[in-house]
């Protein structure tokens, strides 16, 4: 799959922007996915590309009516060769071995058995890709494409045309994604230079020099103070693109995250904990546990969603909400992302509580069920320079203390109780009411 | 000091001249107390705009009103976001317009809700051309309005470019915690009914499973779950002779009457193709004969081992 950058508000901006401009010729610096040549397909305008990966470049040559060989130079992949014909045959291919080949040189089952799926599947997907690709390009010509360094496109485009680019961020993130595909496929690869900061202060003094242009990119371009008309933020934990451009409209674009009200009642300071209460928990939305962490938990610790959301009760009141998802450090280990109790409450401590829910094994089963593994560890950060948490002692396990910043990982084994038996722990250990 | 004093009577001034006992004061963030129940909520990123505004000032623009309880703290009835996101900013002193007049619980609870319910609404018109009016992009983010909020964004709309995807089937597994259904009669069924997607086996077999799922991802060193079930069934497929205990007892006697898989005897559902032709031109000829009918294929199979077992 061809991870593209240009997201929907970008999209729209260059849409606008590029409506100003007063010339027929368009010159746009890294092609990648042509996004930018789709979205000015029916303006009628010339549009020229330039690019330097396999992909783009078989693309752009296609589109741009110039002949360009490819060949299959991989033994194990010679069965290919059938599907390399010059268009959206070729396209297909190697749009679809761009993900065939994730992990090309991985043996672990899992890559082994996609391979293979891959194989077996292939006439099918294939004839599908070819569809999806001549829909994708229908009605889009280039008036040129130049295989090559993107700075020297932009040093050689004519400063009377527009110019659009928005160039790479990471340093050599193009030849990780392309490296399977260069060892499968024989092809001329252009000449570049490795695209780095001094090559795009290069590149932006050029982009200067022509009449209409445009950049974006995730951090500030040095050169281009004063010509900022966009900034663009589709999720919260996402960098801000900057949009510059030397004539548009100025436009921003924030996150906004989605809120719905959970209609349970709430586990008040008046509502008292009996001899046979019940505790029990339900599953909620993302949306529910945004407004309920809106609600109740320090709106400045910015959000991230959870695989699994969900409620705690006691006799059907809402008590406190709790954020899973799968560990990234361990196979069988869940991570616990939020876990807080609502306010005002009549008792302290129900923050352990709420733990003692988190391992119980009413809730290991739910982590299974939503992950689809056995889940035997859960572990969590408390983000303080304190030596421990109060509130995770005596429940969790301190398993590290880390700096920058400073915080502590607790960690504990799953299905350590009932729910039954992780309300009759607290109130033994720790039922007690405020003041 | 001469310029505290001087603001202090100019505050005693303007606080002498307000009507309906209400006072302005410059009070320490340590001196606010803030509602214990409330239910206005600020979204993560509307209290983060707040507090990137607050920093630009170095200020509050609006001020909290709160309640000066006889233990000196003010209870803040109204901006409590305000507040906490001036904290956030950084502040440590913060105007607020305050009562010292003894407040009803009722008096404090339709203060905190009438300065929430009682407010305006815009003109989205109206709010669009003033919004348009702002020039500078930070002043944008000021304004906490967004172009895609106001929907002033282009539509554009392209058609994707990308490859087809791979065909997987997709089994959904229940497990009713008193079905006393076995594990192998769970995969069977799957096998059997693969377009159909939904299987119940027992909760002890469901906990049996993540365990064998869990050995097999550490032993392989996978962390994908569909592939760690393949290769369980991999596993299974090399030991389908251990089935043989399911149907036949130690003595060799069988233990039912139902039926047995050839795979638990022969270890395999396969034969080379060319003892497959031989097999099948007899089984044919049996046919033939009438010795065997066309549903008792396999005792084609029985007869040939009693012939050479001598039985």
């Amino acid at each position: 799959m061809f991870v593209g950058s240009i997201n929907q508000d970008l999209r729209a901006l260059v849409s606008e922007v590029t409506r100003s401009w007063e010339t027929d010729e368009i010159y746009i610096g890294c092609s990648g996915n042509f996004t930018i040549e789709r979205i000015l397909k029916d303006r009628g305008l010339d549009l020229y590309g330039n690019d330097v990966s396999i992909y783009t470049c078989t693309i752009g040559n296609y589109l741009a009516g110039l002949k360009d060989e490819m060949t299959v130079q991989a033994e194990a992949y010679k069965w290919l060769e059938p599907y390399m014909e010059q268009g959206p045959n070729r396209i297909a291919t190697l749009l679809l071995s761009t993900s065939m080949l994730d992990g090309f040189h991985r043996n672990e089952p899992f890559f082994q058995r996609r391979r293979k799926a891959y194989k077996q599947q292939w006439e099918r997907l294939h004839a599908e890709t070819v569809e999806k690709v001549k829909k994708g390009i229908d009605n889009l010509k280039m008036a040129g494409f130049w295989s090559g360094d993107c700075v020297e496109w932009a040093q050689m485009a004519p400063n009377d045309a527009g110019f659009i680019s928005f160039p790479p961020t990471y340093t050599s993130g193009y030849e990780r994604l392309y490296s399977a595909l260069m060892e499968v496929f024989a092809w001329e690869e252009p000449e570049y230079t490795i695209f780095d900061r001094d090559r795009l202060a290069v590149m932006v003094e050029s982009v200067k020099e022509k009449r209409f242009w445009m950049m974006a990119r995730d951090e500030p371009i040095p050169g281009l103070e004063g010509y900022e008309v966009g900034k663009i933020q589709t999720s919260l934990r996402s960098k801000p693109l900057t949009v510059y451009a030397n004539k548009a409209p100025k436009r921003i674009t924030m996150p906004r995250q989605n809120t719905e009200l959970l209609k349970v009642p709430r586990f008040t300071e008046k509502d008292v904990i009996r001899e046979d209460s019940r505790l029990s928990v339900t599953k909620i939305s993302q949306a529910q546990m945004n407004t309920l962490r809106s609600l109740y938990l320090n709106p400045g610790i910015a959000p991230a969603s959870a695989g699994l959301n969900l409620g705690v009760l006691i006799d059907g009141k809402l008590i406190g909400a709790i954020g899973l998802s799968k560990s990234n450090y361990g196979t069988n280990e869940a991570y616990l992302m939020s876990d807080f109790v609502i306010r005002p409450v009549r008792y302290k401590r129900l923050s352990k509580l709420i733990l003692a829910t988190v391992i119980s094994k009413e809730v290991k089963l739910l982590i299974e069920q939503a992950f689809n593994q056995r889940m035997r560890h859960v572990s969590t950060t408390a983000f303080t320079d304190k030596p421990v948490s109060m509130k995770y002692r005596g429940i969790f396990h301190l398993e590290s203390r880390k700096n920058d910043p400073p915080r502590l990982n607790y960690g504990s084994e799953t299905g350590r109780w009932t729910l039954e038996g992780a309300m009759n722990w607290w109130k033994q250990k720790h039922m007690k009411e405020i003041g | 000091m001469e310029t505290e004093a001087h603001e202090g009577n100019r505050l005693n001034e303007i606080n002498n001249a307000l009507p309906g006992g209400f006072k302005i004061a410059i009070v320490n963030v340590k001196e606010l107390e803030f509602l214990e129940k409330n239910a206005r909520f600020m979204r993560n990123e509307t209290f983060q705009n707040l507090v990137n505004n607050i920093k630009r000032d170095g200020a509050l623009s609006q001020l909290p009103f709160c309640y000066l309880q006889e233990n000196g703290k003010y209870k803040v009835l109204s901006g409590n976001h305000r507040s906490k996101a001036a904290i956030a900013a950084g502040l440590e002193e913060i105007p607020v317009m305050y009562t010292d007049e003894p407040l009803t619980k009722d008096e404090q609870i339709s203060i905190q809700l009438s300065h929430n319910s009682i407010s305006g609404e815009d003109d989205p018109f109206i709010l669009l051309e003033l919004y348009n009016e702002i020039e500078d992009l930070d002043m944008k983010y000021y304004a906490g309005l967004d172009d895609k909020q106001l929907e002033q964004l282009e539509s554009v709309t392209v058609e994707g470019l990308t490859e087809a995807q791979l065909d997987y089937l997709m089994l959904t597994f229940l497990f009713l915690p008193d079905e006393a259904e076995e594990m192998v009669r769970v995969f069977d069924k799957a096998r059997d009914f693969i377009s159909s997607d939904t299987v119940a086996v027992r909760m002890k077999e469901y906990d049996r499973l993540l365990d064998a799922q869990a050995k097999t991802q550490v032993a392989y060193n996978i962390h994908n779950g569909a592939t760690s079930l393949m290769l369980i069934m991999d596993i299974f497929e090399r030991h389908q002779e251990d089935l043989k205990e399911g149907w036949l007892g130690e003595n060799g006697e069988p233990l039912h009457k139902g039926w047995a898989p050839l795979s638990s005897i022969f270890g395999t559902d396969n034969v080379p193709v060319e003892s497959a032709a031989v097999i099948q031109s007899a089984v044919q000829k049996m046919m033939n004969e009438c010795d065997i009918d066309v549903k008792n294929k396999w005792q084609f199979i029985e007869y040939l081992a009693a012939d050479y077992l001598g039985t």
